[in-house]
């Protein structure tokens, strides 16, 4: 709060100041008025900035505000629960009577700061309509939460509004569900339902099922979706009243699994008195197997933490400091062109104060203009893409109940994606005055420069130099830096620190460069800035760097280093481009002249080109990276979708409880379907692995009959020698390994999942017990699958012995599918029919097609609203380099009319502008890019080693040529108009400016 | 036949409703190889004279034949190729290019009518050497003197053999002493070259270093005179 209140105090200031130094406000605002192309080009530049800050405002807010929506809906008004002896995935605690917790009722009961609890009975059932629940078809019965709630005269409770609805109906006990449960089981008021409360009744048809009645279907939003403390399960519930409850599923009486509470206020603010709810709690001294679970404030406090607007923050960064860079650039072009006129107006007697004043107010109504427009273009952007993140759920939401076979039941958690455009005026605020502050420093700064200008060169138009005072201050800061970066290199090696080491000899070559005085600096800075990038690449190699390739923080030093000697490489060395873009040039009949203005400019103008070259550096590397990580991502999927299923095409998994159809029926029916190749039955279990000298941990172990068997062709596998090398080898091969006995009676299995094998690579024998104090396996591995490629399944695989035999018997297996294109239909026809069957049978079906499908575009989706918003940041460039070239055109006006009058043709001309612009456009894109494919690489391995297996580089040169293309046409386009305008000056009046 | 023929020269600057005429309908000749100053008071419309003559504006009225060509009868990218065949320009300001060295500044006329760089390059060295700026050649406009610069716009002028040189006031950002060094260079060059010299002047001792003085004032010729004396040698 106090940030804001500085800035509004600075602006006060300002906007005091010029009232009282009227002449200064008039001279800065008719200067605004007086170039209304380059006001506009200085408050567009700006304005993107400001909209990157209120975009990402708006997008936090909204992630927020759905958040909340989020925890109102599961918990409406609960905020603290009561529970005993909670199970470890918190679904489910012990019963307990009230006068178990009497003590803590009794002081909470009448206190005002709590208006409502609530003892509450739950269980997790299967309901359906009448003959639907056994049949477990998902599209007519579905698991739900039962909760039976006290107290039903006052549906519901605290300060929700309360709801009219029987206790009973037509003699049966009434249960209330929500319009969405309503229409997915087809349910209407009246309607009897069956609940299935003991899965093991299922089979034993002669038995009865409990029945209850539909007596209310309440809206969606006004039911509260509360389902248990553990609100990841993502149960649907289905309330009815406490003695109902007891009475369907033979609960005793008086007898809860929770208690309910809800202090009094609403969503935010009744959390206000969590802390005198759990107060209370504890003074009341009751068992330790009691707990009170602070729900609400931990679900709004972990919505607060997600602060999803920081990536978007993150990723504008780079353009906002592009935005900022520009500012500057811009800012300080136009203060020298007006070197003259403010230099007369030190020499008549102002200050240096006073030219400062000057310049600060008008760049204060640039940024005052700037901001305004900017914060509307930033919620405007963010409202589209926060629709197109609402499109793109529904998009996945509608692929996910396409692909696979749920029958018609929304899957639990794939509803609708209701997230809304929400901003709250503190973030309009907020973004407003930062849009203000940011390009005021920067004019801040450029102003103070500006006004300890020479008099006379500015009077005599003469381009000075740093002065020497300014100069000194430079170099001290260069030699600070030095020293600084010495210290650190000292402390690093000293201490082992291998940061600090890295940042310190990137910083003492820096300070090297710039704080001593080179005659020849360029080539010194040239010969530093190889060193450090070679030193950043190849640092990995030596001590203390080796084996830290995948170190997040060593990345993004290196790519710190790297980016910045880039670009000082390239900025300090344009002349030499100048002979390389020259022959390149002349190849394509350009003529000298026209290659030697369009680049000696950009070549000279170190500063201002260097600028420029930056912006286009630091927005292109930032996409590049937003591109390259995803695509990588789902490449490694895409290569996978042959080995997701061990080479089959799908799966039908096995359903929980054990409550599977006729299997053999399906089988039977699934082989007989056209184009269906092989159906391959497969056993997983969970095994406990305490191989000697590693930690007891827990591993899945798929089992296959023992002719099973794949072509060779499917995909590439590793074969593991027992001193844990690796060499190519084909799936048949080890298929033939698994096969042949182990002399030492260990069992060879096939490694699938993330690399290493538990134990590291060179563990190849490995102990494991199946089940719990089932058999003990001795295993080896033999072969692995490629480190590029995914499998659905993580594990061991072997075939079916002595030992799994038993287990195998007790439990029902995964059909695994391969299938082909057949007469006339194609694969994916055929996929579609089986699909067909298998939701027929009441079960579904995964497809590797699907789910390649499926991750391909959740990837893409994601990548796309990223990159929607960052191209926007592109503008920041685009905006910069036509602000370059228009002041290009007021500088060089006399220059341009001297090469008319010596014969260069309105061709020449335009060639020349339209020739430096694409030079500074390509380098910038070019550095960004490579900076940026250098940056991906490592993280691409990184996230492969860090729980994203399959990962390797992948590069979308395609999407790449074509980001740089359109970047590098618009940018053109944008600098069309001052070429065409430059071309088709008139030399006469051109020669006569500033005259 | 005169080299360079004015017939009814008129330029009217128009501004919304008022309109200025800047140069009332002159007729004059201007012979191959002399120097022709044009002298007068500040605004009497001289360098727009200048400007109409060498083909970097265009005349309200009137024709100006150049070697029989009809100049402002040419389109504008044939007009710009005559000049840069046929003219060569020195301005008061230098106008160099301040981010070329002195050679590459000096190369740019010859790259207009668009040979090779060796070329180009070599007749930049040779003219640069010719007015003794052969140590000079790489450094930049801001590294020289005002009459260093000078020379250089006039090397530039030079370089690519043009017919005429048009010159406003090519000593009027300089002092005396240089002022006269550059005048003495022209001379010798219109002396060793041939070559025919407009200068645009108000300093009376810059006009009687030509052959003929054309003497303006608001727009019209007050008169031409001739100045036998720098044929002779008989300088000011």
């Amino acid at each position: 709060m106090i940030i804001p209140l500085v800035i509004a105090a600075w602006f006060c200031f300002i906007g005091w100041s010029m009232l009282r130094y009227r002449l200064f406000t008039r001279i800065s605002f008719r200067n605004i008025f007086r170039r209304k192309i380059d006001t506009f080009l200085i408050v567009f530049g700006a304005l993107i900035g400001t909209a990157m800050i209120s975009g990402s405002f708006a997008m936090n807010d909204s992630f927020k505000s759905f958040l909340y929506s989020q925890v109102e809906q599961n918990l409406g008004p609960v905020d603290e629960v009561l529970v005993k002896e909670i199970s470890r995935d918190r679904t489910q605690g012990s019963p307990f009577s009230l006068s178990e917790i009497q003590p803590f009722l009794d002081r909470i009961q009448d206190a005002r700061q709590v208006d409502g609890i609530l003892p509450l009975a739950k269980k997790e059932i299967t309901l359906g309509g009448l003959g639907e629940t056994r049949k477990l078809l998902g599209n007519t019965s579905q698991t739900v939460m039962l909760l039976g709630m006290e107290g039903w005269e006052s549906f519901f409770f605290a300060d929700a509004p309360p709801a009219s609805c029987p206790e009973e109906r037509d003699g049966l006990h009434a249960v209330v569900l929500s319009q969405g449960m309503a229409d997915a089981l087809q349910l209407e008021v009246g309607d009897r339902v069956e609940l299935l409360v003991n899965p093991a009744d299922r089979l034993l048809i002669w038995k009865a099922l409990p029945q209850a009645v539909v007596g209310c279907i309440l809206p969606d939003d006004s039911m509260p979706g509360y389902s248990g403390v553990n609100q990841n399960r993502p149960y649907s519930a289905v309330w009815v009243s406490a003695r109902g409850f007891g009475e369907l599923t033979s609960f005793p009486a008086d007898t809860y699994h929770e208690l309910l509470v809800s202090n009094r206020g609403g969503l935010r603010d009744g959390v206000r008195y969590s802390g005198w709810v759990i107060d209370q709690f504890n003074e009341s001294n009751l068992p330790s197997a009691f707990q009170l679970e602070n729900v609400k404030q931990e679900r709004l406090l972990s919505a607060d933490s997600a602060n999803f607007g920081l990536l978007f923050l993150g990723l504008s960064a780079f353009s906002i400091l592009a935005g900022m860079l520009l500012i500057g650039n811009t800012f300080y072009m136009l203060a020298e062109e007006r070197q003259q006129e403010l230099g007369t107006l030190r020499a008549l007697g102002y200050s240096r104060r006073n030219v400062g004043r000057l310049l600060l107010f008008e760049g204060f109504f640039y940024s005052l203009i700037a901001s305004g427009f900017g914060v509307v273009a930033g919620l405007l952007i963010m409202r589209f893409i926060l629709g197109q993140f609402t499109g793109f759920f529904d998009d996945i939401t509608s692929l996910v109940q396409t692909s696979f076979a749920f029958g018609d039941t929304q899957m639990p958690g794939a509803q609708g994606f209701a997230f809304e455009f929400s901003v709250t005026p503190q973030s309009i605020l907020y973004s407003f005055l930062i849009g203000i502050a940011l390009p005021m420093v920067v004019v801040f700064f450029t102003s103070r420069r500006i006004s300890r200008m020479n008099i006379v060169s500015a009077i005599r138009g003469i381009p000075e130099p740093i002065a020497g005072k300014w100069k000194k201050r430079l170099g001290v800061f260069w030699v600070f830096v030095f020293v600084l970066g010495l210290v650190f290199l000292v402390i690093g090696l000293w201490k082992g620190i291998p940061a600090l080491l890295f940042t310190g000899v990137v910083q003492t070559s820096y300070g090297f460069c710039f704080g001593f005085p080179f005659k020849r600096r360029r080539i010194i800075l040239t010969l530093v800035c190889l060193g450090v990038i070679s030193f950043a690449m190849g640092c990995t190699l030596f001590s203390p760097y080796q084996g830290m390739e995948n170190s997040v923080w060593l990345i993004l030093l290196r790519t710190g280093a790297v980016l910045s000697s880039s670009m000082l490489l390239v900025i300090y060395n344009l002349k030499v481009l100048e002979h390389l873009v020259s022959l390149l040039f002349r190849l394509f009949k350009i003529s000298p002249g026209v290659t030697k203005i369009a680049i000696a400019f950009p070549a000279r103008n170190v500063n201002r080109t260097g600028l420029t070259i930056m912006m286009f550096t630091l927005v292109v590397f930032i996409i590049i990276n937003i591109s390259i990580i995803p695509f990588s991502q789902e490449e490694g999927i895409r290569r996978s979708e042959k080995t997701l299923f061990m080479g089959f095409d799908a799966q039908i998994p096995v359903i929980p409880f054990g409550l599977q159809p006729d299997r053999d029926a399906l089988l039977s029916e699934i082989k007989e379907q056209p184009g269906v190749r092989s159906v391959v039955p497969s056993w997983s279990f969970g095994g406990s692995e305490f191989s000697p000298g590693q930690e007891r941990q827990r591993e899945s172990l798929l089992v296959f009959p023992q002719d099973f068997s794949l072509p060779e062709e499917i995909y590439r596998a590793r074969a593991v020698a027992p001193t844990g090398q690796t060499s190519p080898s084909t799936q048949q091969k080890l298929l033939e390994q698994l096969r042949q006995p182990q002399s030492d009676d260990s069992i060879p299995v096939l490694w699938l999942g993330e690399e290493p094998p538990p134990g590291g690579p060179e563990v190849v024998d490995h102990t494991i017990q199946l089940g719990n104090g089932g058999p003990t396996l001795s295993l080896r591995i033999v072969g692995k699958l490629e480190s590029d490629l995914l499998s659905f399944f993580s594990g061991y695989v072997l075939l079916e012995n002595a030992q799994t035999a038993a287990l195998q018997a007790s439990n029902d297996p995964t059909l695994l599918i391969r299938y082909d294109a057949h007469d006339s239909q194609s694969k994916e026809e055929v996929g579609q029919d089986l699909t067909e069957t298998v939701r027929s049978s009441g079960l579904f079906l995964l497809k590797s097609q699907d789910i390649v499908k499926l991750s391909s575009a959740l990837i893409q989706g994601f990548v796309n609203i990223l990159n929607s918003f960052l191209y926007f940041g592109m503008l920041v460039g685009i905006t910069g380099i036509a602000i370059i070239m228009f002041r290009a055109l007021h500088e060089r006006k006399r220059i341009i009319g001297m090469l008319k009058a010596i014969g260069f043709t309105r061709r020449k001309i335009f060639q020349s502008f339209f020739l430096e612009t694409s030079f500074v456009v390509v380098v910038g894109i070019l550095l960004g890019m490579v900076a940026g494919v250098l940056t991906s690489i490592q993280f691409v391995n990184v996230l492969a080693m860090n729980g994203a297996p399959g990962s390797t580089v992948a590069i979308p040169w395609g999407n790449l040529v074509i980001m740089a293309v359109i970047f590098y046409g618009v940018s053109v386009v944008a600098t069309l108009f001052p070429a065409l305008l430059a071309s088709r000056l008139p030399p006469a009046e051109a020669l006569r400016y500033f005259e | 036949m005169a080299f360079i023929s004015v017939q009814n020269l008129k330029k009217v600057y128009s501004s919304g409703r008022s309109a200025f005429e800047a140069l009332k309908g002159l007729d004059f000749d201007i012979h191959k190889g002399e120097i022709l100053s044009i002298l007068g008071p500040s605004g009497c419309g001289k360098s727009t004279l200048l400007n109409c003559l060498s083909g970097i504006d265009d005349p309200t009225e009137g024709k100006v034949l150049i070697d029989g060509v009809d100049l402002h009868a040419l389109a504008d990218d044939k007009k710009t190729l005559f000049r840069a065949e046929k003219m060569g320009f020195v301005f008061q300001f230098y106008n160099l290019i301040p981010v070329l060295s002195a050679v590459e500044n000096v190369e740019m006329p010859v790259f207009a009518l668009s040979p090779g760089e060796k070329k180009a390059r070599t007749q930049a060295l040779d003219v640069l050497k010719r007015l003794g700026m052969e140590d000079r050649c790489s450094y930049f406009p801001s590294q020289l003197s005002g009459g260093e610069r000078q020379r250089v716009s006039i090397a530039r002028a030079l370089v690519h053999r043009p017919q005429i040189i048009w010159a406003d006031e090519p000593t009027g950002a300089l002092d005396t002493q240089t002022g006269e060094m550059i005048m003495d260079l022209l001379l010798d060059l219109n002396r060793s070259d041939g070559l025919t010299f407009v200068i645009v002047t108000h300093d009376e001792r810059i006009a009687r270093y030509s052959d003929r003085i054309l003497r303006m004032d608001s727009g019209t010729i007050l008169g031409i005179e001739q100045n036998a004396r720098a044929r002779q040698g008989e300088l000011p």
